[in-house]
């Protein structure tokens, strides 16, 4: 019994991988209900809160996000993307837009500059791909702005 | 004339074992549809249907396992790297990345990164990587699904019949007829499980998976991060170092796969898979004389010295091809050494080389078409 048992599952497994292929897109859309199946914040720069549109080039401002594996941490970032809404456009530049109340942003030359309490920063950490500019405004939990 | 019929029916037997591989390899790699964008595409398909249909076929003919699975697997291994550049270049316009791609999450995912979104995934209920969750190339979703099939039905055996990064060490390592470096400290292979524990909880106290990010030799051959300033270039020379260290130069001085044994967090985890698995490789005590053969061919160094693998095995079948007296053999658990291990070694065969054509034909696919367009 055991024998047949055994060799009846190792020949089921043959049937299963191939079943597990052919279903694969049934699988896939079964993990995407599992609650862990979201990017994180710190890779996909949380939810955007806000999108404005500036004509040429479509703003999507992220939520404030502090990641950590529990809780959150004390340092973190708001992501901006700037996206083109024109292909032929090779440079980044964008009037002044507020991020929030107390931050601005404005993008000369493909260089975002941050004000945020009377100062202005040049925000070095930024990512150009497939048409769209990223970059993070750093923050610490207390104030809006961390430069 | 008693010897003409014994081939001639041992080739029939094998032909007819051999014709529903044929169908799993047409209906995988075509998807049921023949209608390819190029006669490169074409030809490509065609090739590698026939050549693992080929290597199916003498596999069963000749009665060796590993010495056919190798060639595939090397060859796959090889392709993937043309056809994932390729890709890579078409859909980017490069091979490197650099943060724009990270955070516009547009990174293919790997098998490896599965051990370090764990813990995140269970405590923060989030994915620790930039890529696609699903859709696209490599999704998060498609690469999970896969495995997750491959840890219940293959277990470590995925190092040897799927992982696309294991065929390469698995090719160095036969460059030397025989090994330079003789003795190795079998023990090294647990270094493996102290990589997973260690990239586990660095990645997830980090929110990065940091085996990517610092340590993956593979980013050598397939994408490397793009040097902007000198933590970019201190990485990649990390990436191209461990690469020459581990899968060219050290499996050629010892004939084992160093990278997979001792260094890959993927395998450690899949062996944990082992112990679930329905196919074992285990020796017949009538048989077995203690030749030590085995022990000294396991690549993986796996094999103990009673002749019994341990967890880490990948039943990559070298110590079944290598036993003089064909004591080792693939079994099923559970079933008394009566049951024939040329039935168990069949089953095996099937589960596992339709796994490496479902899962690395359509690399090899795309790599052929590659080349074949370059040529043409």
């Amino acid at each position: 019994m055991k024998n047949f048992v055994s060799k009846l599952w190792a020949i089921l497994s043959v049937f299963l991988l191939l079943g597990s292929f052919i279903m694969g897109e049934q699988l896939q859309n079964m993990l995407m209900k599992a609650p862990f199946m979201r990017i994180d914040p710190y890779f996909s720069g949380g939810e955007v809160e806000q999108t404005l549109d500036m004509g040429a080039f479509t703003v999507n401002i992220h939520e404030k996000t502090f990641p950590a594996l529990i809780g959150e941490a004390d340092e973190g970032f708001r992501q901006i993307t700037i996206i083109k809404n024109d292909t032929a456009i090779t440079r980044y530049d964008i009037a002044r837009f507020a991020a929030d109340s107390t931050t601005r942003v404005e993008i000369t030359d493909n260089t975002p500059r941050v004000t945020s309490g009377g100062k202005t920063t040049v925000i070095n950490e930024v990512g150009v791909s497939g048409g769209k500019l990223i970059f993070r405004i750093p923050l610490t939990k207390n104030t809006a702005f961390n430069p | 004339m008693g010897n003409r019929y014994k081939t001639t029916g041992k080739v029939f037997r094998s032909i007819l074992v051999t014709l529903p591989m044929f169908l799993i390899i047409l209906l995988f790699t075509t998807h049921g549809n023949l209608a390819f964008g190029s006669g490169a595409d074409a030809l490509a398909w065609a090739v590698s249907a026939a050549f693992f249909t080929l290597i199916f076929y003498l596999m069963l003919y000749k009665g060796q396992t590993d010495k056919y699975r190798a060639i595939a697997f090397g060859v796959s291994a090889v392709l993937f790297v043309v056809g994932f550049m390729n890709n890579l270049i078409e859909i980017r316009g490069s091979i490197s990345y650099d943060a724009g791609n990270i955070y516009s999450c547009d990174i293919p995912f790997c098998h490896i990164v599965s051990t370090m979104v764990i813990i995140p995934a269970a405590v923060k209920q989030t994915i620790i990587f930039g890529g696609n969750l699903q859709g696209g190339f490599a999704s998060i979703a498609e690469m999970l699904v896969i495995v997750a099939v491959a840890a219940l039905l293959l277990g470590r055996a995925f190092c040897s019949w799927g992982c696309f990064y294991g065929g390469w060490d698995d090719m160095t390592s036969r460059i030397r007829k025989r090994p330079i470096i003789r003795r190795i400290n079998t023990s090294f292979k647990y270094f493996s499980f102290a990589m997973l524990i260690l990239m586990a909880l660095w990645s997830a106290e980090s929110l990065i998976p940091q085996y990517c990010n610092w340590l993956c030799p593979f980013k050598a051959v397939t994408e490397g991060e793009r040097i902007v300033d000198g933590l970019t270039l201190a990485k990649n020379i990390i990436f191209y170092t461990l690469f020459i260290g581990l899968v060219v130069v050290l499996p050629i001085l010892t004939k084992k796969r160093i990278q997979c044994a001792t260094f890959c967090p993927m395998g450690a985890l899949l062996s944990l898979f082992n112990k679930i698995n329905i196919f074992v490789v285990s020796p017949d005590r009538e048989k077995c004389t203690g030749c030590n053969k085995c022990v000294a061919k396991c690549p993986l160094m796996a094999m103990r010295k009673n002749h019994v693998p341990s967890m880490t095995c990948a039943k990559c079948g070298r110590c079944v091809d290598s036993c003089p007296t064909e004591a080792m053999n693939f079994r099923i658990r559970g079933t008394s050494a009566k049951v024939s291990a040329s039935t168990a070694r069949t089953i095996f065969l099937y589960l596992a080389f339709s796994f490496m054509v479902i899962f690395l034909g359509s690399c090899t696919q795309s790599g052929l078409a590659v080349i074949f367009k370059l040529i043409f």
